[in-house]
């Protein structure tokens, strides 16, 4: 993917340059609005990374410019704040995702990754599977090797949410944002148990694991 | 009845009672003036004309005078009967008795005036009657009815119509600004009464309003930028500290190294979880947030919140368990809300483990119970208080701003935190405003 990344700050910059490079990325790093707004506006890139405060021109402008002239690029906006409020008025200023500082590499990882492989709206399956697990949207029910599990609707929702993301490892923050429509870190282990009872029914009785754990990040479902 | 609390409304209401008193006061004064006037003068002339005849000498002139003035009175305005020596000059049939006659009193063999001021006078010899109409008196009457009817109600009606119009107007901009200063007590900054400010005090009321509310706009902004300019002078090195610690931990370590590090990472995670904490409760207590209100159930969100958590409960060898008696929709941030019962789940996770924590939502009142040491009696408001000045449980160590988070949000919704005695463990209980 083309990366562009607008962060003032060098060890941030360098470090989320580096991280994404080694990842197979190309990465454009600049330190200021001015240069930053220049960049995106005659680039073309993949997905952006915009600090809320960076020198000359800040991040909301650059933003709000881009979404002006109908740029269509996803934007992750990176900010020191982490107020709902905050959050809130970066998303309706056109923002697609939003991460609060300071952040693990893993995190910014898993989600430009998100980010750049949005599956288009129509496109809306009615069974979702991995390997020999199957689901169906429908009638809600999930097999494995033809094998019925019972899973409670929470523990569904998990599960859907994993499939739908084949392949792309999905953090805590992101698990709660899109399951449980929780926007704040919890400092109890409520991902990791739900996870557990979901691998209990899921895994546990068969011999190959679906849902892996990515050790630092998150889980994911291997492709 | 409110509408009688209206300052303009009842200084109208004065004014037009006091016009009216005082009109009705000064033309009843004049009316007695007057009348009391017109009666000396009615009274003179039966005495001068008694007084006349009277005064001649001569039987016949005098027959001959009281011939003559019966003959050129108006009978309306003095009637006369001399009777003399056998004689009778008149100009009306018969004897009227003395005093005020009216129609009524007397069968007045014409009645041409309403009334008569009747005067007897002894003669030598003879009687004299002199009577003198009264229609004067009720003409005064008449004409101050009329000055009754013709100035004073349409007077009454123009001030009265004035009166509404000036009410109408005043109680609108008292209300504008009654409305505006309520709205900016509620947190809204952006609220005016908004111009023209006409040049009288009440527009120089709603003109102060306006710069205060300009004045206090700007002071929260400069607020706000000064909460985002120390966020990221802090944060940034903050996060520069968890990068280098990424980076060691990816790298090659001796393995007593690692525990350090680990320890490291935990209070790094824990910096940031307080300093997310303060950052957020400023901004509450600064009312940012009031605004996005929307309607939000709070049973559901109760019930949300424990099937999240139950498993961790669980987990940790305790239990967690819901009861809802009706839904309750509350005026409020559901992420902020439900941030209130994460907090107070995971205050009793922390404080209570391996107990039962039950949580309840009976009529307006949230409710928290577990089955820890609870907090004694004596103590509560004490935490109470210190968690209004922030100083939540500093001294238990790991257990951050959890509760000055919850009591931050609960003021923002006008909900009451209050501690209690679950018998045994804490209750904490959020009662919602109705």
């Amino acid at each position: 993917m083309h990366i562009l990344v607008i962060e003032d700050d060098p060890t941030t910059g360098d470090y989320v340059a580096t991280g994404l490079r080694a990842e197979g990325h190309v990465v454009d790093l600049l330190d200021n609005g001015r240069d930053g707004l220049m960049q995106a506006m005659t680039g073309s890139y993949d997905v952006m990374v915009l600090d809320r405060m960076v020198p000359d021109v800040d991040g909301m402008s650059i933003l709000r410019t881009l979404r002006a002239s109908r740029n269509p690029a996803p934007v992750l906006l990176l900010t020191a704040l982490g107020g709902i409020e905050d959050r809130i008025d970066g998303l309706n200023a056109g923002a697609d995702d939003y991460l609060t500082k300071p952040f693990a590499f893993g995190e910014l990882s898993a989600r430009l990754a998100a980010l750049a492989r949005r599956p288009p709206p129509s496109d809306e399956p009615t069974v979702l599977r991995a390997r020999d697990l199957e689901m169906n949207l429908l009638t809600r029910k999930v097999t494995r090797g033809g094998q019925p599990i019972d899973l409670q609707p929470r523990e569904f929702a998990l599960l859907e949410h994993l499939l739908r993301r084949k392949g792309r490892v999905q953090t805590r923050t992101m698990l709660l944002e899109g399951v449980w429509d929780i926007h704040f870190d919890p400092q109890t282990n409520v991902v990791e148990s739900h996870m557990s009872r979901l691998r209990t029914k899921v895994d546990k009785p068969f011999e190959v694991t679906l849902i892996e754990t990515v050790r630092g990040s998150g889980y994911r479902i291997a492709e | 009845m409110t509408r009688f609390r209206s300052t303009p409304l009842r200084l109208s209401v004065v004014l037009i009672t006091v016009f009216t008193v005082f009109t009705s006061v000064g033309l009843g004064i004049a009316y007695v003036i007057m009348h009391q006037a017109l009666g000396a003068e009615i009274a003179l002339r039966a005495d001068q004309t008694i007084e006349e005849i009277r005064a001649i000498p001569e039987t016949e002139e005098r027959l001959e005078r009281a011939g003559e003035v019966a003959a050129a009175a108006d009978r309306r305005a003095l009637l006369i009967r001399l009777e003399l020596d056998g004689q009778t000059v008149a100009n009306i049939a018969s004897d009227l008795p003395e005093g005020i006659v009216g129609d009524d009193d007397v069968a007045l063999p014409e009645p041409v005036a309403d009334s008569y001021l009747v005067r007897h006078a002894d003669l030598e010899r003879g009687a004299l009657t002199v009577a003198v109409g009264r229609d004067s008196m009720s003409e005064l009457q008449e004409t101050f009815i009329a000055i009754l009817g013709f100035a004073l109600l349409p007077a009454l009606l123009l001030t009265s119509a004035i009166g509404i119009v000036v009410v109408r107007r005043t109680t609108a901009r008292v209300e504008a600004i009654r409305s505006t200063r309520h709205a900016l007590s509620e947190g809204d900054l952006v609220a005016r009464v908004g111009a023209p400010h006409p040049d009288t005090d009440l527009g120089d009321i709603s003109r102060d309003l306006d710069r205060m509310a300009e004045a206090q706009e700007a002071a929260v902004g400069a607020l706000r930028q000064i909460g985002a300019d120390i966020a990221h002078d802090l944060k940034t090195p903050i996060q520069r500290v968890a990068v280098r610690l990424e980076q060691l931990a990816g790298s090659d370590l001796p393995d007593r190294a690692r525990e350090p590090l680990a320890q490291a990472s935990t209070e790094t995670a824990q910096i940031i979880a307080t300093f997310q904490s303060l950052l957020q409760i400023a901004q509450l207590e600064g009312g940012q947030g009031r605004e996005a209100f929307t309607r939000v159930d709070l049973g559901g969100l109760l019930e949300d919140m424990v099937e999240i958590y139950g498993p961790s409960a669980e987990d940790s060898g305790g239990l967690l368990t819901c009861s809802v008696e009706s839904p309750l929709p509350v005026s409020g941030d559901r992420h902020l809300l439900s941030r209130l019962v994460a907090n107070l789940i995971e205050n009793a996770l922390r404080h209570a483990p391996r107990t039962e924590i039950r949580i309840s939502l009976t009529g307006r009142v949230l409710a928290v119970r577990d089955g820890g040491p609870g907090i004694p009696e004596g103590q509560r408001d004490h935490v109470l208080r210190r968690l209004a000045r922030l100083e939540a449980s500093r001294s238990t160590p790991g257990s951050g701003l959890g509760l000055a988070l919850v009591k931050a949000i609960a003021d923002l919704h006008r909900a009451e935190l209050a501690l209690g005695d679950a018998r045994p463990g804490l209750l904490v209980t959020v009662t919602f405003p109705g």
